[in-house]
Parts: structure tokens; C-alpha cells; sequence
């Protein structure tokens, strides 16, 4: 009988059995890695229902009471005993408290309608109760809420733009009167002081008359507190969300996520500064490492003599991938910023000495040392790509007359700008996750203000930046509210990977349409 | 072998030549290539508006002395020359020489079609554009013009701005020519022009040759003694560096003066 069998010998198969699955488990690894980020990232915006949590704590006899919302249900003793992670709100703590309760000592978990997540302006978070809504001491109907709330959010936010605006730029005024020793009783100066205190004034009586908003809250200690609706941020009845609502509500969070400065030291808030810091550094290095990686592998693989110096110079290159990006992190605190920065402040900065301009670490400093650092990658993917141009072309181009310069210029970059591309892929790959020299040349916990802004001159190459990896760096050793920061970190992990994503698919798009235009390669 | 050669045309003396015929005029020409003699003491008039053939055995140094006609050699590392060579009365190998202004003036074409990976047009003015001419209207009526001389005109016009690798092998190398002669040269020399193309194409090759010769000087190494026999009006046979024999083509073939000469192109050896 014939029977159609595959048939494999032991020589052929066991290569090809053997390759397919490291590769199915680096795939795996990958795709792990992935989601990992994106479940844990995501799951840090999805609304947590709320609980009313009454538990029997090991040494107590009454049973105690918390407003939480459950993190996570995987903790486990050293018994084998299951343990739920809890995170606390109250108003009468610094920040979140996390519980871990045995699941044994739960009486009670109960997703009470009236539970309420608060955000207030200040950045903390409260969970309570809501009892009522009051004007002064009238009550007022619940269902004002909504209506009120957007009235002194409006109300808010025009008393900030005016201590943004009309104060701060009255205090400037002011400090430069200190700076010029303007005595106190010139009449400029008393006519500014008057105009300040009447602002001041006008604020004060317009943040009392805001103040007289207060909902009535319940706290899961018993304790009851009215809080003035000017100090809210927003307020989420989690329990009561349909599933659309929540869905709103997690678009919502991921927006402000992205859009938004960060509080409380980086636990809370948005990350934009970190995203926009990110970006405008990795664009600022690939600006400064293209031109130079490619003059220099121009020079290397096109003008260079072949002698042992050269070979000495490309092995050298090759090399400087391997060092430790904090050894370049070094250089550039003690090259850069101290000797090149110092200097450049001696020269044209001296009238703010000893307060350092350029001396002190910046985005520039932090664009060129990652420049330093991606260079070597620019040049041997660069080399490479001007190796794979023909040399029949450089002659065709010499042949009509082209000199060096021109062939180079007009044949030969644009015939390997593919492999330049390639190079700068692998530059901002490296350059977007690289943290460890950011945190000596410039990148902070937190910045004041962005390096790009509509003040002269508008790009700001002194300023210190913020940057998502430095707030990963940061988040993961967060000390005592680990859940939430830990979730912040993960969020911020996967707005990283997408950047690098994006970057990545934009030069690997110009990159694909260089290919197009140079196909010489295919001969 | 007879069929073909033009037996009408009067055979011409190289040595009764007046000066102002002589396009290139090679005076004791010697090359280097590190320690190894690729060229010795060549001497050899090579008259205007005329085709002449270089053939010989392979290494015999025929592309070497084509590339000495546009300083080409200058880039292969370890070349070194001795002697003069005269274009338009004046030594290209003076140190003061400009090379890249030479290479304008004498256009190559090379074994393997090698158009840039660019739009037919941007071949085409490639050499323009580095000559600094910047207007449009004159670069594509250089284009033009030097589509319709290599009769690739009809073929492409419609299609100039499509990838020059679009186009068929033949196609390329009249592409390439056209190049060259985009630049209007008064020398085209030609490498093995057609060794890397199909019969056909080489024949329309060949004819578009002997048309060049009313407007250029056209030097053209073979290894195809036929087609020497074909194309030129004077040819060079070259052994070992050394230039064996150089006469009028007719001559060459029929009554050879060397015994080397013969052997060769009878197919004795080579």
C-alpha cells in the first residue's frame, strides 16, 4: 500500500525542530514581554469598583473599616494563605494606603452605590462617601452636582490664569526693582505694590465666595468632613458606571495620562512633560549623530586610505558600541557640562555667575552625549550601506566627469541612504531607552518647565527635561504606595515601547521609500 | 572573415597622417600597477573622427590603456605612469592637468551597463548638471538630443522619468553612451561595450558605433576580433603590455606584418 507521509530524516529534522522552537520561545518571550506591559499599563486607567472592606485584623476584636479599591488578589503567605492587596483613599493620609488582608479575616466587601473616587487638585486621591452638597449651610439637590461642579471649575480656572498672568507678572516686576536696588518708597515700586495687593484681594474674595461650595463627605473612619468644591479635580462615582461610562472613563484617564503634568512626586497625574522631554531629546540627537556619523563613515570607507590606521580606527568604533552608556554619561558631565558648558558661561553668560547657564546639565549636553553614545551604530550601519554600493557606479560617476566629492555627494549617499536610515533606526531605539547617562547630563524627576515653549527663544537647550525612561527609573523605586506607583511605571513602560514604535516606524517608512528610489541593490 | 571588411575603402597610412587629424597622440607610454608592467613604451597616433579597435589577449592590457586616455586609472591604488599622452596638444598627464574637466571632454562607457539607479533623465544630465548648468530648457534639449543619436528616443520618451533600471540590458548601454555623449566629448572611449549583451542588442550596438565616428573619436576595446573587423577603421593588437602592431583595419587583418599578429587572429591562441 503507498501512503503519503511526510517523511523527515533524523539529520534534517532534528535542525529544523530544534531552530523552530528557540524561535517559538523567543517569540514567546516577546509577545510576553508585550503583553505584559500593555495589560499591566492599561489596567492602570480601567475605573476599579470601590469597596466598603470590613475585616477582623490578627490582634484586634473589633472589626475594623476601610473604603478601598482591590489591586490585586495574588499576594500569598509564607502558610499558604491567600492575601487580597487593598489601596486606601482618605483625606486624613500623605497619599494611598495599601492593605494586604488575608482573605480569612474579610467579613464584608461591599460596592456601595454612594462610594465616590475623588481627585483633588492637589494631586491626592480620597474615596468616601457622598452625603449631601451644601451652599454655605443651605443643601442644595444632588443632581446640582454636575451643573455646580463645571460652574466652579470655569470659576477656578480663571482665577488661576489671572495668578498665572496678571500676579506673576507683577512679581517678576518686582524682583527685577530687587535685582536693579530700587529703593522701597520710589512711587513705581509703591504703585505696584498697590496694584498687587488689590489683586491679591480680589482673588482672596473670589476664592471665599467659591469656597462656599462644599459637599458633605463620610469617611471610612467615621469622620465626617466637608470638602469645598474648588479643591476637586474630578469625581467618579465608580460603582454607578454603566460598562460605556467605564469605557468613557478609561479613555478619559488615558488622555489626561498623556496630556498632563505629573503630582505628587510622579504617582499621580499625566506624564507629558516626560513624553514631550522624550521626543524632543531623541529628535535633537538624531539631528546631531546623522551628520556626524555619516561624515565619518564617508571618511572612513570613502576617502580613508586602506592602512592599518584605518583598520586601527574602524576596530576603535567598533569598540565604543560596547562601552557602558554611563561611562558616557560621565564623559559628558565632566566634558560637556563642566568644560565645555563652563566655559561657554565664562564667555557669554559671565553677568549670571556663579548661577551656571550652560555649566549646569541641560537637554542639549543630554542630546550630545546620546548622540556620543549612538554614534558608533550610525557609523558601521553607514559603512555598511556605502560597502554595498557598486563600485561600478563611482566609476561611471567619475567617468563623466563627477569629482570625488560630486560622486560621493550625488551617487553614492543617496545610493546607501538606506543604510544611513537603518543606522538612525538603531540609533533611536537605542537613544529613546537609554536612562542611566540622562540622569547625569540633564534628565530630572521633575521639571518646572518644558525645553520647547512659545517664550523666546522658544527651544530652551539649557533646561533640564524630563524623560519616561528616568520616570520608569523613578517610579519602580517608589517607597510606600508600590501598587500604584508600580502601575504608573508599567503605563509609562508602554507609552515608552510605542514611542520608540512610532520614531521606529517613521524612519523605517522614509527608509522603505529611499529603497524604492535606489534600488541598486538588486543587482 | 572577408564579408566583413569594407574592401572599397582606400587602406590608410597612420604615419602619412597630418597632426590636426590626431585626436589622441600617445608618446612612450608606460603604467604601473604597484610592481607589475601593465603598459610598455606605447607609442601610437590615434586619429580624429575615426574608430579604433584595441584587441587582444585577455590581460593583455587593453582596458588599461583605454583608462589611461581619461586618467581612470588614477583611482585603482598603486598605479603609476611614465610618458606623455596628447589630447589637443596638451600632456593630460601634466601634474596641473585638471582630471575631472578631462573626463568631461572624454566620455566612457564601460563592459557592464552601470546606469545610476535614478530616472532616465537624471542619467542623461547627470554629467550637465555637474558642469554646474542649471537650466531646464537646455538640459532637456541635451537629453533629447542625446536619446535620438543613440536611437533610444522612440523608445523611452514617454517613460523619462521611470527608473533607468527599468530598461532592458541593450537599452542601458544606450543609455550609458547616451550619458557619455550628453556631455558632447570629442573622445568616447568604449570598454567592451557589448560582451555583456544578447546578439541582437549588440548588432544595434554596433550600428549606433559606426554612426558615432561622424561627430567622435571612438576608441573601443574587444575581445571579439570580428567585431573589430566590423566596427573600426584603424586597430591596435596589444600582447602583454606591449602594442604589437597598429594599422589600418583592412591591413591588420588581411596582411598582418607580425607573426604574432597573425597568430592571434587566426585563432591560434588568445
Amino acid at each position: 500500500m503507498f501512503s503519503p507521509r511526510l517523511r523527515i530524516s533524523y539529520t534534517e529534522g532534528l535542525p529544523i525542530v530544534s531552530t523552530a522552537t528557540l524561535v517559538g520561545v523567543i517569540l514567546l518571550i516577546l509577545s510576553g514581554m508585550i503583553g505584559i506591559m500593555t495589560v499591566k499599563g492599561l489596567a492602570h486607567f480601567w475605573p476599579k469598583t470601590l469597596y466598603q472592606v470590613t475585616y477582623l485584623a490578627d490582634d484586634e476584636e473589633v472589626p475594623k473599616q476601610i473604603f478601598a479599591s482591590l489591586l490585586s488578589r495574588d499576594f500569598v503567605t509564607t502558610e499558604g494563605q491567600k492575601r487580597w492587596l487593598f489601596s486606601q483613599a482618605s483625606l486624613f493620609q500623605f497619599s494611598d494606603q495599601q492593605h494586604l488582608i488575608e482573605q480569612q479575616q474579610i467579613i464584608k466587601m461591599e460596592p456601595l452605590e454612594d462610594l465616590t473616587d475623588i481627585q483633588l487638585r492637589n494631586g491626592n486621591r480620597v474615596i468616601a462617601r457622598l452625603q449631601g452638597l451644601v451652599e454655605g449651610s443651605r443643601p442644595l439637590p444632588m443632581a446640582a452636582l454636575d451643573k455646580l461642579t463645571e460652574k466652579v471649575e470655569g470659576q477656578v480656572e480663571e482665577l488661576q490664569a489671572l495668578k498665572r498672568g496678571k500676579l506673576a507678572a507683577i512679581h517678576m516686576q518686582l524682583a527685577e526693582y530687587d535685582r536693579r536696588q530700587v529703593s522701597a518708597d520710589a512711587p513705581a515700586r509703591q504703585r505696584l505694590v498697590e496694584e498687587f495687593e488689590a489683586v491679591s484681594q480680589t482673588l482672596a474674595v473670589a476664592e471665599l465666595e467659591l469656597s462656599r461650595y462644599r459637599l458633605q463627605l463620610l469617611f471610612d473612619d467615621g469622620r465626617y468632613h466637608e470638602l469645598a468644591l474648588a479643591e476637586i479635580e474630578s469625581l467618579h462615582r465608580l460603582n454607578s458606571l454603566t460598562s460605556w461610562q467605564k469605557g468613557e472613563h478609561f479613555v478619559q484617564s488615558l488622555w489626561v495620562f498623556v496630556s498632563e503634568k505629573p503630582k505628587r512626586a510622579n504617582s499621580a497625574g499625566g506624564v507629558f512633560p516626560a513624553l514631550f522631554g522624550t521626543v524632543v531629546m531623541v529628535l535633537m540627537m538624531t539631528l546631531i549623530v546623522t551628520p556626524l556619523g555619516v561624515m565619518a563613515a564617508i571618511y572612513l570607507n570613502e576617502y580613508a586610505p586602506e592602512n592599518g590606521l584605518t583598520s586601527l580606527l574602524r576596530v576603535g568604533v567598533n569598540n565604543l558600541a560596547g562601552v557602558p552608556s554611563i561611562v558616557y554619561g560621565v564623559f559628558g558631565l565632566g566634558f560637556f557640562v563642566y568644560q565645555v558648558g563652563g566655559n561657554i558661561d565664562k564667555l557669554f553668560f559671565s553677568e549670571h555667575l556663579p548661577a551656571p547657564t550652560f555649566g549646569a546639565p541641560g537637554i542639549f549636553w543630554a542630546s550630545l552625549t546620546m548622540a556620543m553614545l549612538t554614534l558608533p551604530v550610525v557609523i558601521v550601519a553607514t559603512e555598511e550601506g556605502l560597502r554595498r554600493v557598486p563600485d561600478s557606479l563611482r566609476q561611471g560617476s567619475y567617468a563623466l566627469g563627477a569629482t570625488q566629492f560630486e560622486t560621493v555627494w550625488r551617487t553614492v549617499i543617496p545610493i546607501a541612504s538606506p543604510g544611513i536610515m537603518t543606522g538612525v533606526i538603531l540609533a533611536i531605539a537605542r537613544g529613546a531607552g537609554e536612562v542611566a547617562p540622562l540622569l547625569l547630563v540633564g534628565a530630572v524627576k521633575f521639571a518646572p518647565s518644558l525645553p520647547l515653549d512659545t517664550e523666546f527663544p522658544y527651544l530652551h537647550l539649557d533646561r533640564q527635561f524630563m524623560h519616561l525612561g528616568v520616570l520608569i527609573y523613578d517610579g519602580a523605586f517608589h517607597s510606600n504606595n508600590i501598587g500604584h506607583g508600580s502601575s504608573m511605571m508599567f503605563a509609562s513602560c508602554l507609552l515608552l515601547l510605542l514611542v520608540v514604535l512610532i520614531l521606529n516606524i517613521v524612519a523605517v517608512w522614509v527608509r522603505a521609500r529611499l529603497r524604492n528610489r535606489y534600488q541598486a541593490l538588486a543587482r | 572573415m572577408f564579408d566583413y571588411f569594407d574592401l572599397s575603402r582606400p587602406e590608410v597610412d597612420l604615419d602619412g597622417l597630418a597632426d590636426e587629424d590626431i585626436a589622441i597622440d600617445v608618446r612612450d607610454l608606460s603604467l604601473k600597477f604597484g610592481s607589475k608592467l601593465a603598459l610598455k613604451d606605447i607609442r601610437m597616433r590615434i586619429p580624429k573622427r575615426q574608430i579604433t579597435s584595441v584587441i587582444g589577449p585577455s590581460g593583455c592590457g587593453k582596458s588599461t590603456l583605454l583608462g589611461c586616455f581619461n586618467r581612470l586609472n588614477d583611482l585603482t591604488p598603486g598605479c603609476e605612469v611614465q610618458g606623455e599622452v596628447y589630447i589637443n596638444e596638451r600632456n593630460i598627464y601634466h601634474r596641473k592637468e585638471d582630471v575631472a574637466a578631462l573626463r568631461s571632454r572624454v566620455g566612457m562607457v564601460f563592459q557592464r551597463p552601470n546606469p545610476f539607479p535614478m530616472s532616465i533623465y537624471e542619467n542623461l544630465v547627470y554629467g550637465l548638471k555637474i558642469q554646474g548648468i542649471r537650466d531646464r530648457r537646455t538640459l532637456d534639449n541635451a537629453a533629447e538630443q542625446a536619446l535620438r543619436d543613440v536611437a533610444l528616443w522612440k523608445e523611452v520618451r514617454d517613460r523619462l522619468f521611470d527608473s533607468a533600471l527599468t530598461l532592458s540590458g541593450g537599452q542601458q548601454q544606450r543609455l550609458v553612451i547616451a550619458r557619455a555623449i550628453a556631455l558632447q566629448p570629442d573622445i568616447l572611449l568604449l570598454d567592451e561595450p557589448t560582451s555583456a549583451l544578447d546578439p541582437i542588442s549588440t548588432l544595434t550596438i554596433e550600428e549606433l558605433i559606426t554612426q558615432l565616428k561622424e561627430k567622435y573619436t571612438v576608441l573601443i576595446v574587444t575581445h571579439n576580433m570580428q567585431q573589430a573587423a566590423r566596427v573600426s577603421d584603424f586597430t591596435a593588437f596589444l600582447h602583454q603590455g606591449s602594442l604589437i602592431e597598429y594599422s589600418d583595419t583592412n591591413r591588420l587583418f588581411t596582411r598582418p606584418k607580425q607573426q604574432q599578429t597573425e597568430e592571434y587572429i587566426t585563432g591560434r591562441y588568445g
